[in-house]
This record gives structure tokens, C-alpha cells and sequence, in this order.
């Protein structure tokens, strides 16, 4: 039978064969897929189907959101995951952050020289305004990206009691699984797919390594309003996704 | 620099994994149902919004010298709609539903002034067969504003010689 930490007393579990608890290790993994199929399936809802509506009371259209965090804060409650554990804590903040630092310099390098290029620096009124809203959005979508969605694909795809090599290529998988979803939802902003994909690869990377929410949602938050004030126009499209993206924003 | 990993805590599940995962796919199963059910609601709302099936219309007059009729919202019966002539789906007038015509024959559930008139003195109609729409004006969410058709299929009507 495989001994599990937990931090319920042993006597509040029954004891299992060790079949039946392959089986509901496994039952539980596909539940966990479910969860983070249901997370993506609220992103694509609210983008595709909800925004097409145009709600005059646009409150409405965070109804989704918003039971989507319900279903994800009483799945870290179920799993006895504290807010510390998924990283909403001062602990790793500064070597996060050190390991932000050069892919955020080169990140920043590449996008302010595309907007040098294409005479689209706007370091003004833009780079104001965001610069307040943005860490608390990017917050929010690495709380979704990182201490859900990695967390639960790492879950699924790493055996516990592997081999070294095969648990940090699984880990590798997961980074990788996290990142091409968190670039799905961004769908068809194909500019804003891509930069989601690198940045979410690098972000999961971090996590795994300093998992500290306020580093990555602060390098969320610079990053995008660095890309909103550097990237022409024409390519960003108003940083739009699903339906909006078909619909002319003067942004 | 190369940064080694630094084990990221995974919460194995315990003994009793059986529960939680009932438990979990519950609220899963809770949350999709929730969801369906907003969206179809969203929908729903949508569709009366952008289509309204209150609208109530008819033309009772068409010849080649005009198009009469009326229109109205039930849930709005002070609103005067305004609408549009199509003939042979291109545009020739707009008015308000706004007068009162006791040549109209009252049905149950209208009033008889919300009607229309339209006169085609001048139109350019060749000899034959024409087909006339009447649309009204809707508003939609998001400032829009849609043509809807008060009859299925328009009226038909002949000019001659």
C-alpha cells in the first residue's frame, strides 16, 4: 500500500489494498484532468459564447469566473493545500524574482526593439494607466496558471515514488502542458498565443523552482503593460481574445 | 546560471482517496451544471434582445401605389416603432408606426394606432411582379441596431401598365 503523507490523522483513513488504491489514485487523476478541463472550458465559455452576447449588465459575464474559483478554492480545500503552499507568501519572493530577472531583461529588450522598429513606443498615458491594473489581473491569472492548472497537470503526470529522470521529464511535460494551455485560451490572438506560450513556459519554470505568486503576477504585470506600450498596434490587436478579437477596438 | 529545481511540494493524496475524489468530481459535476444552465439562460436573454418574438406586425395594404400596415412592441405600447420599406430587398423609405388608421381592421391584442403608411408615387417599379417587406428598427445590446421583419415572406404585389 503506498504511505501517503497527509496531515489528517491516520485513523480518519481507511485501509485499502493496494489494487483498489491504484484505482482510486487513478480514479482521482481523472478527476483532476476534469478540473482542469472545466477551468479551460470557463476561459473558452466567457471568451466564445458569453462575450458574443454583449451583456448589457457585463457583470454577468464573470458569473462563470466566478464559480470556476469557487470549484478551484474548494479543490485546494479538499486537498488541504494552504494559500502559503500554492504561493501567496513572501517566502521565495526575492529568488523568484532573481530568476525572472534576465528572462524579463531580454523579454523586455526584444519587445521595446520590435516597438522601436515599428515606431510604436508609447511610453506614456498607456504605461500609466496599466501599470496599477495589471499586476492585480496577472496575479489573478497565475493563481488560475500556476497553483491550479500546473499544479493539478504535475499531479496527473508525476508518479510520486518515480525514478529521478523520469519524474523531472514529467515535470518538464507539465511545464509544457501548462504553458500551451494558458496560450489555448489567449486563441486567436496569434501574437498574444505566442508571447503567452514562451512567458507561460518560463513562469511555470519559476514556479517550480520558487513558487511564489506575488513575483510572478508583478513580472505578469510589467511584461504585459511593457508589450501594450512597445507592440504596434496592427499586431496585438488590442490584446483581444476569443469573439472581442473579430471586433474593431480602437485600444 | 542554472537554477535547480527545488522540489516543488506535491500534495499526494491520502488513503481515503476514493472520498476525495468523489467529493471533487462532485463539485466539478455542480460547477459544469451551473454553468450550462447560466449560459442557456444568457442565451435565452440574448435572443429576446436581439430578436424580440414580442414584435407584432402585419401589411394589410400593398399595391403599386402603397404599402400600409402596422407595428407595434406589446411590452412597449407607447414606444411608435419606426420601419422601413424594402422593395425587392432594396431600401425605399422609412416612417414611424405612428398613425391612426380605422380602415385597418382592429384584431384582438392591437392598437390601431400604431400603424404605417408608405406611398410609392415615384418609385421607379418596373411592369411585374414586386415583392414588399416592411422592417422595424430594433435596438440591440451593444449600441446596435438590427432590421426585423414584421411577416414572414413580405407581400406581393403587380405593377402594370
Amino acid at each position: 500500500m503506498r504511505v501517503l503523507e497527509s496531515k489528517r490523522p491516520a485513523k480518519d483513513y481507511p485501509v485499502v489494498a493496494k489494487e483498489a488504491a491504484d484505482a482510486a489514485h487513478l480514479s482521482l487523476r481523472a478527476v483532476t484532468a476534469l478540473e482542469v478541463a472545466s477551468v479551460i472550458i470557463t476561459v473558452l465559455v466567457t471568451a466564445w459564447a458569453i462575450a458574443p452576447m454583449q451583456l448589457n449588465n457585463r457583470w454577468l459575464a464573470s458569473v462563470p469566473a466566478l464559480l470556476a474559483f469557487g470549484m478551484m478554492i474548494n479543490s485546494h480545500r479538499l486537498r488541504g493545500e494552504t494559500p502559503r503552499e500554492l504561493g501567496f507568501t513572501t517566502r521565495y519572493f526575492g529568488r523568484a524574482l532573481l530568476l525572472l530577472l534576465a528572462p524579463m531583461l531580454i523579454g523586455s529588450a526584444i519587445l521595446i526593439g520590435i516597438g522601436y522598429l515599428a515606431g510604436s513606443l508609447q511610453f506614456s498615458y498607456r504605461f500609466t494607466g496599466f501599470r496599477s491594473f495589471l499586476p492585480l489581473w496577472g496575479l489573478m491569472q497565475q493563481y488560475v496558471l500556476q497553483a491550479f492548472i500546473y499544479r493539478r497537470l504535475k499531479f496527473i503526470l508525476v508518479e510520486g515514488q518515480a525514478p529521478e529522470g523520469e519524474r523531472v521529464w514529467r515535470t518538464r511535460l507539465a511545464i509544457f502542458g501548462a504553458a500551451v494551455l494558458f496560450a489555448i485560451v489567449h486563441a486567436p490572438n496569434l501574437a498574444l498565443m505566442v508571447l503567452t506560450l514562451i512567458s507561460g513556459l518560463i513562469w511555470s519554470w519559476v514556479y517550480e523552482r520558487a513558487p511564489n505568486l506575488f513575483a510572478l503576477g508583478l513580472s505578469h504585470g510589467v511584461m504585459s503593460t511593457i508589450a501594450v506600450s512597445s507592440l504596434p498596434a496592427w499586431l496585438l490587436q488590442s490584446m483581444s481574445v476569443g469573439y472581442k478579437h473579430f471586433i474593431y477596438q480602437n485600444f | 546560471m542554472i537554477a535547480k529545481p527545488y522540489k516543488l511540494a506535491l500534495v499526494q493524496p491520502a488513503a481515503g482517496e476514493v472520498r476525495l475524489a468523489t467529493r471533487l468530481l462532485r463539485a466539478v459535476l455542480v460547477k459544469l451544471f451551473a454553468e450550462i444552465l447560466f449560459v442557456c439562460a444568457v442565451v435565452s436573454f440574448a435572443a429576446f434582445a436581439y430578436f424580440n418574438p414580442a414584435l407584432r406586425g402585419e401589411i394589410e395594404v400593398v399595391n403599386s401605389e402603397r404599402v400600409e400596415g402596422w407595428a407595434y412592441n406589446p411590452l412597449a405600447t407607447d414606444e411608435r416603432l419606426e420601419v422601413q420599406l424594402f422593395i425587392d430587398d432594396r431600401f425605399v423609405a422609412a416612417t414611424r408606426a405612428d398613425r391612426q388608421h380605422d380602415g385597418l381592421v382592429a384584431r384582438a391584442g392591437r392598437q390601431v394606432d400604431h400603424c404605417f403608411s408608405f406611398t410609392l408615387a415615384g418609385q421607379p417599379l418596373s411592369t411585374g411582379r414586386h415583392r414588399a417587406q416592411v422592417y422595424v428598427v430594433h435596438g440591440t445590446p451593444g449600441s446596435s441596431r438590427t432590421l426585423l421583419p414584421i411577416t414572414k415572406r413580405g407581400r406581393l404585389f403587380e405593377v402594370k401598365n
